[in-house]
């Protein structure tokens, strides 16, 4: 019996950029997204990892329209650290300051309804990383890109201007 | 090669009091179950939603369930949800919105649902809005505590329908 849990495409990041880029990857045919993150390195200290969402005219959406609300445990004391963003212009945060190759993320991403165009982009998740400066945190956040419009990929990033030096994300529709 | 999650249910809602997944559809034959809920709005603003195990097809409406779940929201330090003994799970902390834009979705695993000798677990991860606008999502699980097989989910508002959304059960293939 086929599943229904499809892979559509994954990403890799060949040389360094600013972005991993996942175009095309949401289409009618399903409405709910699973999105692993398997592999992420950036640059620079103190980076997040983010998400913009790509409208169809395959355009990263900068505007003030991502809320965001995450809590991060901590292996390193009891601690835990609440982030609140309301009309930011990214989703955040999935992982931090992961500069070393083997300070990895691993990350479980919903995105729901993207290609529809009567409902808001919603997106929930769940990641646990190594970060250099401190060592393993975990993350549950969710997100929302507060816009109607037809999201047909996504675009991972630190800070939308430092380097990645590793990613890597696969994309599962739902059926 | 096959996959692995089996889609076994699913329900469209329209101006529906309750929707049920399972019952004469349920199929035993998987230990975990996954509950997919997509683009669901209420029709009344301001309602909770909520879910109960089904036992031979009915829902189970004792104060027996147990909730514990942290409450992210973009506008105020987080909640923690603990409910013990209710006469459901609630999915929702504040009040959901009829809003079309403003759906609800949601990730939910079941767990020991076939097993008689146990309790019915499960957890949840929701994606949603409160009605004043602001983003939330409860992220943490629930029991029903008596020992029994339970065949299905039943999910309702707390006042008035579900207006919209799509309900879907799937196994997940030992």
């Amino acid at each position: 019996m086929a599943g229904n849990l499809e892979f559509i495409k994954s990403g890799t990041l060949i040389t360094p950029t600013p972005y991993l880029e996942i175009i095309d990857c949401f289409n009618s045919n399903y409405d709910v997204y699973k999105v692993v993150i398997t592999k992420w390195t950036s640059s620079v200290t103190a980076d997040d990892t983010r998400l913009r969402f790509i409208d169809n005219t395959n355009t990263k959406i900068s505007t003030l329209n991502y809320d965001t609300a995450d809590i991060r445990l901590k292996s390193y004391n009891s601690n835990t650290s609440e982030d609140r963003y309301v009309n930011n212009s990214w989703i955040t945060t999935f992982g931090l300051d992961m500069r070393n190759t083997a300070d990895n993320i691993g990350t479980v991403l919903y995105v729901y309804n993207p290609t529809d165009t009567s409902s808001y982009t919603f997106c929930q998740w769940q990641s646990s990383f190594h970060d250099v400066g401190n060592g393993m945190s975990s993350i549950k956040g969710i997100g929302v890109l507060k816009l109607t419009t037809e999201i047909t990929g996504l675009a991972f990033t630190s800070n939308g201007v430092n380097n990645l030096t590793e990613a890597q994300v696969s994309v599962y529709g739902v059926k | 090669m096959a996959g692995s999650l089996i889609k076994i249910d699913e329900e469209i809602a329209s101006s529906s009091a309750s929707i049920s997944l399972g019952a004469t559809d349920w199929d035993s034959s998987y230990d975990v179950y996954m509950v997919k809920i997509n683009d669901m709005q209420f029709a009344t603003d301001n309602a909770s939603l909520g879910m109960r195990v089904l036992a031979s097809g009915s829902p189970k409406t004792t104060s027996d369930y147990d909730t514990a779940a942290k409450v992210l929201r973009s506008n105020a330090a987080f909640a923690n949800n603990a409910l013990p003994n209710y006469d459901r799970t609630y999915l929702t902390y504040i009040g959901g919105s009829n809003v079309a834009t403003e759906s609800l979705n949601a990730v939910i695993y079941l767990f020991n649902m076939n097993n008689a000798s146990e309790y019915s677990f499960n957890t949840f991860e929701i994606s949603t809005f409160q009605y004043t606008g602001v983003l939330e999502g409860s992220q943490g699980g629930s029991v029903y505590t008596v020992a029994e097989a339970h065949n299905g989910v039943q999910f309702f508002a707390g006042s008035g329908n579900i207006a919209s959304g799509t309900f879907t059960l799937y196994g997940l293939k030992k």
